[in-house]
């Protein structure tokens, strides 16, 4: 009840003669001291409010690029023709077994890096014959030819059949070698 | 805008890449390991016959017709002929005059002492129903018989 009877001087005695001027000047100082916490926390305040009015989802953005892999059961195949494989014209047939694995459409080629083996005789890489799914044997050149076309698969194996002429006039005893058959992704 | 350009920057890092790259791929070889060939057979079914029933016909190269065959070799070759008067064959023994009568194949006379050489060639050969010309010459005069032999041919590589 007492400090109810204060004047304005008397409670800021040590302010300007003013005892009222004081007392604003006071109150206008504290304000600017409290004006910028006072802020964020109101800015928090109406940011909880507006969180709690309405669903925000956090957004999780992913690339997933194109993926495809390919890998084949052996780096070379050797063979060693026999003298009937020689008449009938054919080595028997050899198997690569192809294994790919791509979250795309996708497209198989095959082609040879050069025209010719290495052996006694330049013999030609249209020697090759390649053959996917039944199909005809079709021979090999420089330029990709498609073997066979699927889907997304995981690890799926595609068998590719290979034989190699054989000519009796020309394909003379001795090392034939040839490198590489290439297999590669065909861009859709 | 800062984060608009990382977006940007990271949507390009993750798919240049992809794009930039060759398509993957794998790659083999292929070896061949070939050694001498040679596949010979004679195709003739039934002998050959000629019947001497003309004086004529003796003291001249009488044609008996033709030795049918299949000749493959990826290397040089040759080919030896001999006479056999045995019994192989169904054959009557010792009835042939191996040494009054010309029997050649090819041109080449061939004899039951030791084979001869009738065909060769440096070169690889793949022939197929290819013939040698069989001739005959039996002087006059000569008995009444049925004479017979096999002609043993063998291919070889060199």
């Amino acid at each position: 009840m007492q400090r109810m009877n204060f004047s304005e001087t008397e409670r800021y005695p040590d302010t300007c003669q003013h005892g009222r001027c004081s007392v604003l000047h006071a109150t206008i100082s504290n304000r600017i001291v409290l004006s910028l916490p006072f802020t964020v926390i109101m800015l928090l305040v109406f940011a909880c409010a507006a969180h709690a009015d309405s669903t925000h989802n956090s957004g999780i953005s992913i690339v997933i690029s194109e993926v495809k892999v390919l890998s084949v059961d052996a780096d070379s195949l050797t063979l060693s023709p026999a003298a009937p494989e020689v008449i009938v014209g054919w080595t028997e047939t050899q198997i690569w077994n192809v294994t790919i694995s791509a979250n795309v459409e996708w497209a198989l080629t095959i082609r040879g890096t050069t025209s010719t083996w290495d052996g006694p005789w330049l013999k030609p890489v249209g020697d090759i014959f390649f053959s996917c799914g039944g199909s005809d044997f079709t021979p090999i050149e420089t330029e990709p030819l498609r073997v066979c076309t699927g889907g997304p698969s995981n690890n799926e194996i595609r068998p590719i059949n290979f034989k190699i002429a054989l000519d009796p006039l020309k394909d003379i005893p001795g090392e034939y070698f040839y490198g590489y058959i290439v297999l590669e992704f065909e861009t859709l | 805008m800062r984060k608009l350009v990382f977006s940007v920057f990271l949507f390009i890092l993750l798919t240049v890449p992809s794009n930039a790259e060759p398509e993957p791929g794998t790659d083999g070889s292929l070896i061949i390991f070939l050694g001498p060939v040679q596949f010979f057979v004679v195709n003739n079914s039934s002998p050959l016959t000629f019947t001497y029933d003309q004086y004529s016909d003796f003291g001249v190269a009488q044609d008996l017709g033709d030795v049918n065959y299949d000749l493959i070799s990826n290397v040089a070759w040759q080919v030896w002929g001999q006479i056999l008067d045995g019994t192989g064959g169904g054959q009557t023994a010792d009835d042939w005059d191996g040494s009054n009568w010309t029997l050649s194949v090819n041109g080449v006379a061939v004899n039951e002492t030791s084979a001869v050489i009738i065909d060769s060639d440096p070169n690889p050969a793949n022939r197929d129903d290819a013939l040698w010309e069989v001739l005959l010459s039996i002087p006059w005069p000569e008995s009444v018989g049925t004479p017979d032999c096999q002609i043993e041919l063998t291919a070889e590589t060199v």
